[in-house]
């Protein structure tokens, strides 16, 4: 033990004078201990947050002593605020939801004014695709044809599937509706943009319009049969949807809640731990897998989750190149010397910039400069509408790629220098050309810190938010950056990104509090990407060590 | 096909050229970046004079926005545009126009010579007939016209307008009267205001924008009245004899100038009464408020502090105008003030036919030059103020100005700046306001501050923590915890700064406020859980003690700390009961004048301090570690004990180490984004105090770049700011390089 440094025991008695500088070892220790506990609380608070996010939590009926009845989710307690004459006492956040009947979600209810609080079997959980949940307790149904539903389990349990059912038609009509609609909506958006043209008003350009709005018009009349067909079915599907509905009373209040509204029905209160955990587990992966609703205070991350990740792709596509050939470079091409102490100097500069800066020069020399020479080049006929000239997934890509090179950089460094001398020797005294030496032994040997590098990379521009805010990230894109239309990767498109949807969601939601568990739910993807990536990182730099300690002769 | 030689030399030249990529790419930014901030600093510059050909009985002059149609109005009453066409005559065939006045938005004012005066506008509209635009003007009057009283003698007329189609007109005669009277527009009628009388007679009269304000020359003495009633106001001496005037945009600055070509602007200042039934004497921007007392003093921010007190009556009072800045001067006698239409700059004609250009909120002078050999006449500049028209000697001219960044000045950008509706010199940031006359404050200082702030609060927190645990983990810990933290510190490394700064601000934030003197006392006693952990520890038997394994004191440690956070929960309520009478903010409010805001410096010095702690623990605990073990054990076998050796030995052998670490930490926080984006607030104020926030440089251009301009000066403006965070980082990274190096020279030789 090395705070108890060998001292002259007593002879007296087993208690002996502390050793000197204990004091200082412990304080020294209680720093390491604060570092840990505070990573560890971070992401505690971020596990727990956003596991109530996903966790069916049971749905109460709270009566209050005059009489008041409600219907909710406890979420919280909190010291109420002092009342005259009374002490300290609690009060309870209670998620009631509803937000169509009075345009709050939460109440506060102290707790001296409740008089009961139980959980009916019979209480229920509808996810809607507006206006958040509804609680409550269904009382009566209504069929697809207009005629009341006795609201028995199996009879809600028959209409329920049916809805399901309707929706996923409806889905399925609506894809096909934009697929077959796709030549003219294309050709519709060519024709928005030449008009908004400053090349409009001239003697082409009026040309192009006229025979573009004379292509629009044939291929509308050829398509006609087809749409109104698909509509037709469609509206036939919804007229359903719209007309079958649930009645949920809710405490001293009822609500409908039609077909097409409902996400999902479910009764908590029911639920055995099995099914709980099966439930949440549906949860986490419906989060992951659709989109976002209610500006982003509900449903799932699917588009964030998506940019994200293509983000990175391109990002390393970039990235990696760049960052292998600098480091080749510095490590066995260049002589010592200013050129490769300048370069030296200009990778730890590079980490050391701010993530901001890089954004501003993405926006001033991608976006402005390079998009700018693009857009004036190949789409002069859209202009000023801008194609490149604004912010895209393709220019936010290269700023992530200068912004993460020095890590790439001094990941492969270390990786190349840990390549024996002796491998490089004996291939050059084999007759080698360097490049040959390079190609064949040094770079396989020094792949994992490349891929070391990558993955830290990878990582790092996961999470960094800053430079995307000026360079293309946004709250909700209106389309993917890939889809089915030449040429499939959409590159000048706007994105969603993880870390840019916890930025929108908590800070510029109209309604934080209840967009709160979302914005949790969302960090705990982010993080688990980051840290699973970096464990990753680590464990692959551990092998690495160990592959060559004891080999640099 | 290649063989093997030539192949190796390209590769060769190849990757030696993208080695030198990375180098450029440095530059690439600085350049980049740079070159977005400097047309900032370059002056106006104007295009070619044009003559317009003679238009001998002209008054005023204007123009469109697209600078395609000059009109002129004639004594004969007549507007005439440049091409030939006559406007309808804005007075009847048998009346002269004796005088003309062209204020700021083309209002135009003209006195007959029958003693009427009418007021109105050129206006402009575009129509497109076959895709060709046409643009027609036409005389638009504000109001009817006005019959001044009969015999006058009247010689000068001007008149501005209110938001609501108000107008306040004044003439004056030669033989010193003065008539004011405002325009109703509701009831649409002229009444006479009251007529200051003259000291020796009024030569020449202004009036502000929303008519708050009439200044007038008396006798070559400015006098300053507020409407309606036409109360003087007191006014310091000011520059004589002022031969013209004029009031800026929104009319809260007075432009006056003199004779001897001296430029003066006077700014009005909003003054309060403080009455105070404190029990102690108040001090209020810098004067002694004594208990039950009442004072009048500027209105500098005093109602925003005070405004919460309530043994403090505020009330307004009239305000004052005063001369806050002495401009570079003009090289002859003023005779004429053009006002821009969009800013806060204004063109001065001399006797001389010199033009200047100025600038108000920078001070300015941007352009001085000979327009024309004779007095100017009239001018006024386009309704984009990109351009000028002048009348001098007969003769019409034209001249386009460039003129993008008149506001920013070394000056404007760090240091006190007197702004319109201040009491006083300030360093304000404040971009964008409610109303088209808004003046933009650019002060860059109160960002510097907020990131010299944001980083101090997070330094104090992190550097001892992190150094600390780097000392600790490389020198006196076992080696299994070793591999625990170095790891997990690497994660705490990758963890996203939106993450840090979300948990700050939706979770930290609000439970801090909630419990604040149980946070602060815990705080406080955190360095007291090692004692309690001592006297544990001496509790213990020595056999325990000495079979206790390395790094248990990990353990006593943690029951030290569970003990005290026990304690500090247990005592703080009562605690904060006894001393505090149960609220700490308002004793805080109340007892030292310290606002708890809800994001602030604490919640961001913790949130950063997290994300620095892992760059300084990193790179110190390299520089420890690095330390070479002969030195540690020649010291170990000398007798140290392990900690002796890590204070004396390692610590000051490591130092340059630690310093860099320290440096890119202080680079790491000065640049961070998020974290203070989201935790800090946002307030660009310069306070110290823990319990508020702050704006800082990387907050700002992340908020408001996407809103500016492009090429605008706000835009270039955080441009500049850009620039600024990366010299900082560069400078702070070289140093940290250097001095790193320096370190691992030192130790080569063992």
């Amino acid at each position: 033990m090395r705070g108890s440094e060998p001292s002259r025991p007593s002879l007296i008695t087993d208690r002996v004078a502390l050793p000197p500088g204990l004091p200082g070892v412990w304080t020294t220790a209680l720093a390491t201990v604060l570092v840990l506990v505070m990573l560890g609380m971070l992401l505690w608070i971020v596990v727990v947050n956003a596991f109530a996010w996903f966790w069916p939590a049971a749905v109460c009926r709270v009566v209050e002593t005059d009489g008041a009845e409600h219907v909710g989710i406890v979420v919280g307690h909190e010291e109420a605020p002092a009342r005259a004459g009374g002490g300290r006492e609690l009060r309870l956040q209670l998620k009631v939801g509803n937000r169509d009947l009075d345009g709050r979600d939460f109440l506060w209810l102290d707790e001296r004014d409740i008089a009961a609080i139980d959980r009916p079997q019979s209480l229920v959980r509808v996810v809607r695709a507006e206006y958040g949940d509804a609680f409550g307790e269904i009382v009566g149904a209504v069929g697809p044809d207009g005629s009341p539903i006795a609201a028995d389990d199996e009879a809600l349990g028959r209409l329920l599937a049916d809805g399901a059912r309707w929706r996923a038609e409806r889905r399925r009509l609506e894809d096909r509706l934009a697929e077959a609609r796709r030549p003219l909506t294309r050709l519709e958006e060519e024709l928005d943009l030449r008009e908004r043209s400053v090349r409009a008003d001239t003697e082409e350009g009026r040309a192009a319009i006229a025979a573009l709005e004379l292509a629009a018009g044939e291929l509308a009349s050829q398509l006609g049969p087809t749409l109104d067909g698909i509509e037709r079915e469609l509206a036939r599907v919804v007229e359903d949807l719209v007309t079958a509905r649930l009645a949920i009373s809710a405490g001293d209040r009822d609500l409908e809640v039609t077909m097409d509204q409902v996400v999902e029905v479910s009764w908590p209160n029911r639920m055995g731990l099995p099914a709980k955990i099966a439930t949440a587990l549906r949860q986490g992966v419906t989060f992951l897998l659709s989109e976002p609703r209610e500006a982003n205070t509900e449903g799932g991350i699917a588009p964030a989750l998506f940019g994200t990740v293509l983000l990175v792709l391109l990002m390393s596509v970039a990235v990696v190149p760049l960052g292998v050939v600098t480091a080749v470079y510095m490590t066995e091409y260049a002589r010592p010397g200013l050129l490769l102490r300048l370069a030296n100097q200009a990778v730890n500069n590079l980490a050391g910039v701010p993530s901001i800066v890089f954004g501003m020069f993405g926006l001033a020399f991608f976006i402005y400069g390079v998009g700018g020479a693009v857009d004036r080049t190949f789409f002069s006929d859209r202009l000023p509408t801008p194609t490149f000239g604004t912010g895209g997934l393709l220019w936010a890509a290269l700023t992530l790629a200068l912004l993460t090179v020095p890590v790439v950089v001094v990941a492969t460094r270390e990786g190349l220098l840990a390549v024996p001398r002796s491998w490089r020797d004996g291939s050059l005294a084999l007759g080698a050309t360097q490049w040959q030496t390079l190609r064949r032994i040094v770079l396989p040997a020094a792949m994992p810190g490349i891929l070391t590098g990558l993955i830290l990379a990878v990582s790092r521009a996961a999470g960094e938010v800053a430079p995307l805010m000026l360079t293309g990230a946004v709250k909700l894109a209106p389309s993917l950056p890939v889809d089915a239309t030449f040429p499939f990767l959409h590159l000048q498109r706007k994105f969603m990104h993880l870390g840019f949807h916890i930025y929108d969601v908590s800070m510029q939601s109209p309604n934080v509090e209840a967009a709160k568990p979302m914005a949790f739910a969302t960090t705990l993807a982010l993080l688990l990407l980051v840290v699973l990536m970096n464990l990753a990182a680590i464990v692959i730099r551990r092998r690495l060590r160990r592959a060559y300690r004891g080999q640099t002769v | 096909m290649l063989t093997e030689r030539q192949k190796d030399r390209f590769v060769a030249a190849a990757i030696r050229t993208g080695g030198i990529l990375v180098i450029l790419v440095v530059a690439a930014i600085v350049v980049n970046i740079g070159l977005e901030a400097l047309p900032l600093f370059k002056s106006a510059s104007a295009g070619a004079l044009e003559s317009l050909g003679d238009r001998p009985g002209a008054l005023v002059a204007g123009t469109d926005q697209r600078h395609e149609i000059v009109w002129t109005l004639d004594r004969d009453g007549v507007v005439r545009l440049d091409d030939g066409r006559e406007l309808l005559a804005i007075v009847d065939r048998e009346s002269v126009v004796i005088a003309a006045d062209h204020e700021v938005h083309g209002l135009v004012s003209a006195l007959t010579d029958d003693g009427r005066v009418v007021v109105g506008s050129v206006r402009f509209s575009d129509s497109w007939t076959d895709d060709r635009r046409e643009t027609t003007a036409r005389w638009r009057p504000a109001a009817d016209p006005l019959h001044l009283p009969d015999g006058g003698g009247w010689v000068g007329v001007t008149a501005n307008a209110g938001a609501d189609g108000d107008l306040v007109a004044a003439a004056w005669s030669a033989s010193g009267e003065l008539t004011v009277a405002r325009w109703d527009a509701d009831d649409e009628i002229w009444r006479s205001l009251p007529t200051p009388a003259a000291e020796s007679g009024f030569a020449a009269a202004a009036v502000a924008e929303e008519l708050a304000t009439l200044a007038v020359v008396d006798g070559g003495r400015l006098r300053i009245f507020d409407l309606p009633g036409l109360t003087e106001v007191e006014l310091e001496t000011g520059p004589a004899p002022t031969t013209a005037l004029r009031f800026l945009i929104g009319g809260g600055t007075l432009v006056a100038s003199t004779a001897g070509g001296e430029v003066a602007l006077l700014l009005r200042v909003p003054m309060v009464r403080v009455t105070s039934s404190s029990a102690s004497p108040l001090r209020v921007a810098g004067t002694e408020v004594p208990p039950g007392a009442s004072v009048v003093v500027p209105d500098d921010e005093v109602g925003h502090r005070l405004a919460e007190r309530t043994d403090v009556v505020l009330a307004p009072e009239p305000p004052i105008w005063k001369v806050v800045r002495t401009l570079p001067p003009m090289p002859s006698a003023a005779r004429l003030i053009a006002p821009e239409h969009r800013r806060r700059g204004f063109l001065i004609g001399g006797v001389d036919g010199t033009v200047a250009l100025y600038y108000s909120t920078s001070g300015r002078r941007l352009l001085t030059d000979r327009w024309s050999e004779a007095p100017i006449d009239a001018i006024a500049l386009a309704p984009k103020d990109d351009g000028a028209i002048v009348l001098a000697g007969g003769e019409l001219r034209r001249r386009t100005l460039d003129n993008p960044h008149p506001e920013i000045s070394l000056r404007t950008l760090f240091l006190p700046v007197f702004y319109e509706g201040y009491a006083a010199p300030k360093w304000v940031w404040q971009t964008t306001g409610g109303s088209d006359a808004f003046e933009p404050k650019m002060s860059l200082w109160p960002l510097i501050f907020g990131t010299l702030k944001a980083t101090l609060y997070a330094l104090l927190f992190s550097i001892p923590v992190a150094l600390m645990a780097a000392v600790y983990v490389s020198q006196l810990a076992p080696p299994w915890l070793q591999a625990v933290v170095k790891p997990t510190v690497e994660l705490m490394a990758a963890v996203p700064s939106v993450v840090v700064g979300f948990v700050a601000a939706l979770w930290l934030a609000p439970r801090l406020e909630a419990a604040l003197f149980t946070a602060l006392l815990a705080g406080l006693c955190l360095p007291l859980s090692v004692a309690v952990a001592l006297v544990l520890w001496r509790a213990l038997p020595i056999r325990i003690r000495r079979r206790a394994g390395a790094g248990s004191e990990l353990a006593v440690l943690g029951i030290g700390l569970a003990t005290l956070v026990g304690l500090v929960a247990l005592l703080a309520n009562p605690l904060e009961q006894i001393l505090f009478g149960g609220d700490f903010q308002r004793a805080l409010f109340t007892e030292w004048g310290l606002r708890y805001d809800q994001r602030n410096s604490l919640v961001v010095g913790l949130a950063l301090g997290f994300a620095v702690i892992p760059v300084i623990f990193t790179i110190a605990e390299d520089a420890c570690s690095a330390v070479p073990r002969s030195l540690i054990s020649a010291s170990r076998a000398l007798g140290a004990t392990r900690w002796q050796t890590a204070v004396r030995l390692v610590v000051p052998a490591a130092s340059p180490g630690l310093f860099a670490g320290v440096m890119l930490g202080l680079g790491r926080a000065v640049g961070e984004t998020m974290i203070v984006l989201m935790a800090a607030g946002n307030t660009p104020i310069l306070d110290l105090s823990p319990f508020n926030g702050m704006r800082t440089m990387s907050a700002a251009i992340a908020v408001e770049i996407p809103e500016a301009p492009v090429g605008g000066t706000l835009f270039r403006v955080l441009f500049l700011t850009g620039a600024l965070l990366f010299v900082f980082t560069f400078l702070v990274t070289t140093a940290a390089d250097v001095v790193g190096n320096h370190l691992r020279k030192r130790y080569a030789r063992f």
